[in-house]
């Protein structure tokens, strides 16, 4: 008996003891990122740490010296990236600063859709150079991007904005990491859509679907959910579920998603495309479609004209957080921000913005899904095998790395104060968190406020915000 | 001998029950905050306070703000009461998925950044003769005003609501209860006419 129970003690510890480490080895995982994050990559040949999306992992790679600073634009406040040595492509790759950018990000906008034939010339040598099964997805993004990535390369750290500039840069030389990372499944979806995608573009496109990439119109194959426009969706409404099976992967959502999407008695939700089905137990028919991305309009496609007259709004800041410039137009429907050739009306960017109804249950637009939280969150929201973490204006987004779609908001974020601008409108109420308030409070010499992990310092005279005094948050 | 092996069989019985919660916690939280976040925002967060079975955590959870209030926040949360929803617009607060947008909208024009507390909007009230503007999450503003020793705050569409128990203190903010649904100043969705950019 006695042999019995110490038998039934060993084994039961035995099952405990790999139980109650796991999560001890998972947040071990964790701190590595968290401390690679922190440091900003400390450094380190090639891979250097900092930007998390691609990182090499919690071992620092040698040397680079990078260090962050915080930075803030017109609003929101982004962490940047000043790399060191051979860190610098790397750390521009990471660089996400987009308030305050104006000429550098219009300017590398505009290289966007304008690349020059050398550089196209380049991005087809490098085509021909690649192998492998990544290379319909390289493609995509290279024939778009391409160009200003060459420049990019060429030019060194000077370009500071344009995201899609820094992914390609980003995806140039580390490999793809999102796709590494997502592995077999991303590729065979991927690999599906394409062929699917083809049978889609001879349908619909006719003899001009020659042209297009993986059966999509750039812009649309770009976003990596699909290349249906909008318009066909809605074809769809009262069709059978197999109407869309037919030249799209459909997915049911994984666990991590369904909660966003339950299913009922009546009907349940399958996605594939950029859109959401809703469809009819009983007979299988599409009773309504959702979009998934951001408004509706992808890069590479026209706005109508009286979206042209739909500006930017002016409350939150926006407005300034997104200016005109040259050529480049900023629009604002449906929740995000178009950024669009003033001329063409061409579709050249996409910003999604939470306040603006763009949120959970909904796809990350792929050419955002890189690591740029701001410093200050960083070692809170670190990117983990289950859910990744993204910022937009508004807030920071938790997403499911394998679908991309946004499955909680982690944080809200307002448009953020920099030092020696006028306390914004709607902060005259004092706001500091209860424990600095012993610190923190107001007087005839100083006013303090809370904003996005910061306690600030305005002179009641001047109205100004003079200083960060406090870090609540790192 | 027998009582010794007794007591380590229960014991490593003991440990394999909470090995097992421990990592039923951990899946449970694969959507939620990670646990540095967790960490952050304390044990006694405003998610964790809200009644549980309230129309304002559906609407919450439909918009995905359920984990945002779970995390280090720290918000000021104005609470519309059950019966507040109940007086909205027929279908503007259903918490199902096609009309999270507007949740998204409604929701986040009744968080502030930070901690403000009832004696922080009535002092601001009486510095600004009378009134006081108040920042909120989604980009709109409220005003607040006193109206017969009640702090009221007035949307941008004129839609009042009065505090009726304010200050609820949690580890990553306050809540103040309000009798009424505040809308934002715009449509969630949909083209917004707004002001030409910056020049």
């Amino acid at each position: 008996m006695t042999r019995l129970f110490l038998a039934a003690g060993v084994a039961a510890l035995a099952i405990a003891a790999p139980v109650t480490a796991k999560p001890g080895g998972g947040h071990g995982g964790s701190g590595g990122q968290e401390a690679a994050a922190s440091r900003g990559g400390g450094g380190g040949p090639g891979n250097g740490g900092g930007g998390a999306k691609f990182r090499g992992g919690g071992g620092g790679h040698g040397k680079g010296g990078g260090n962050f600073a915080a930075v803030r634009g017109g609003g929101g406040g982004f962490a940047a990236f000043r790399g060191g040595g051979n860190g610098q492509q790397q750390a521009s790759a990471r660089q996400q600063f987009r308030g305050g950018q104006g000429k550098q990000q219009a300017f590398a906008r505009r290289q966007r859709f304008r690349g020059g034939h050398a550089n196209q010339q380049a991005f087809a040598r490098q085509q021909q150079l690649r192998g492998g099964h990544g290379n319909q997805q390289a493609f995509a993004r290279q024939q778009l991007r391409g160009g200003h990535a060459n420049q990019q390369a060429l030019s060194g750290q000077q370009f500071r904005g344009g995201r899609d500039q820094q992914q390609a840069l980003a995806r140039q030389q580390f490999g793809d990491h999102r796709f590494a990372q997502t592995n077999g499944f991303a590729l065979h979806r991927r690999s599906e859509q394409f062929r699917v995608n083809k049978q889609f573009a001879e349908k619909y496109y006719g003899e001009r679907g020659r042209g297009l990439i993986g059966g999509c119109p750039p812009g649309l194959w770009a976003k990596n959910n699909g290349c249906m426009p909008p318009g066909q969706a809605q074809r769809l409404l009262g069709a059978p579920l197999s109407a869309v099976t037919g030249f799209a992967a459909v997915n049911q959502l994984s666990p991590a998603m369904s909660y966003l999407y339950p299913d009922t008695p009546d009907y349940y939700y399958r996605y594939g495309d950029g859109y959401l089905y809703q469809v009819n137990r009983s007979n299988n028919v599409i009773d309504s479609l959702l979009p998934l991305l951001a408004g509706g309009y992808l890069p590479g496609q026209y706005l109508p004209n009286n979206y042209m007259s739909s500006y930017v709004p002016a409350d939150y800041g926006f407005n300034t957080f997104y200016p005109d410039y040259g050529d480049t137009c900023n629009r604002y429907a449906n929740g995000v921000v178009y950024q669009v050739d003033c001329y063409s009306g061409m579709v050249e960017d996409v910003v999604p913005l939470y306040a603006g109804g763009y949120g959970v249950g909904q796809l990350l637009p792929s050419s955002s899904a890189y690591y740029n939280v701001p410093y200050q969150y960083r070692s809170l929201y670190y990117d983990t095998p289950d859910s990744n973490y993204w910022y937009a204006p508004g807030a920071i987004y938790q997403y499911d790395p394998r679908s991309s779609m946004i499955t909680s908001v982690a944080a809200l974020m307002s448009p953020g104060f920099s030092i020696g601008q006028p306390l914004p409108m709607g902060y005259d109420a004092y706001n500091v968190p209860y424990d600095y308030r012993a610190t923190y409070y107001d007087s005839p010499t100083a006013l303090y406020r809370y904003n996005n992990g910061y306690i600030y310092q305005v002179d009641p005279a001047t109205r100004l915000v003079t200083a960060i005094v406090a870090s609540l948050l790192t | 001998m027998k009582s010794h092996a007794l007591a380590l069989g229960l014991t490593a019985a003991l440990l394999v029950t909470a090995a097992c919660t421990k990592t039923g916690g951990a899946d449970e939280n694969r959507t939620g905050q990670t646990p540095a976040a967790q960490k952050a925002a304390g044990t006694k967060t405003i998610a964790a306070g809200l009644a549980a079975g309230s129309k304002f955590v559906a609407a919450a959870k439909t918009a995905g703000l359920d984990q945002t209030l779970a995390g280090p926040g720290p918000y000021t949360v104005f609470v519309p009461e059950d019966a507040a929803f109940d007086k909205a617009p027929a279908g503007t607060l259903d918490p199902t998925p096609a009309n999270r947008p507007q949740l998204t909208g409604v929701l986040t024009n009744l968080i502030l950044p930070g901690t403000v507390l009832v004696a922080d909007i009535d002092k601001t009230i009486d510095a600004g003769k009378g009134k006081a503007v108040l920042a909120t999450m989604g980009g709109g503003t409220l005003t607040a005003t006193k109206e017969n020793g009640k702090t009221v705050l007035t949307d941008s569409k004129g839609g009042k609501a009065t505090i009726t128990k304010g200050d609820e203190q949690f580890t990553n903010g306050v809540v103040h209860e309000i009798d009424a649904v505040l809308m934002p100043s715009k449509p969630a969705s949909g083209p917004a006419v707004g002001q030409k950019a910056g020049k």
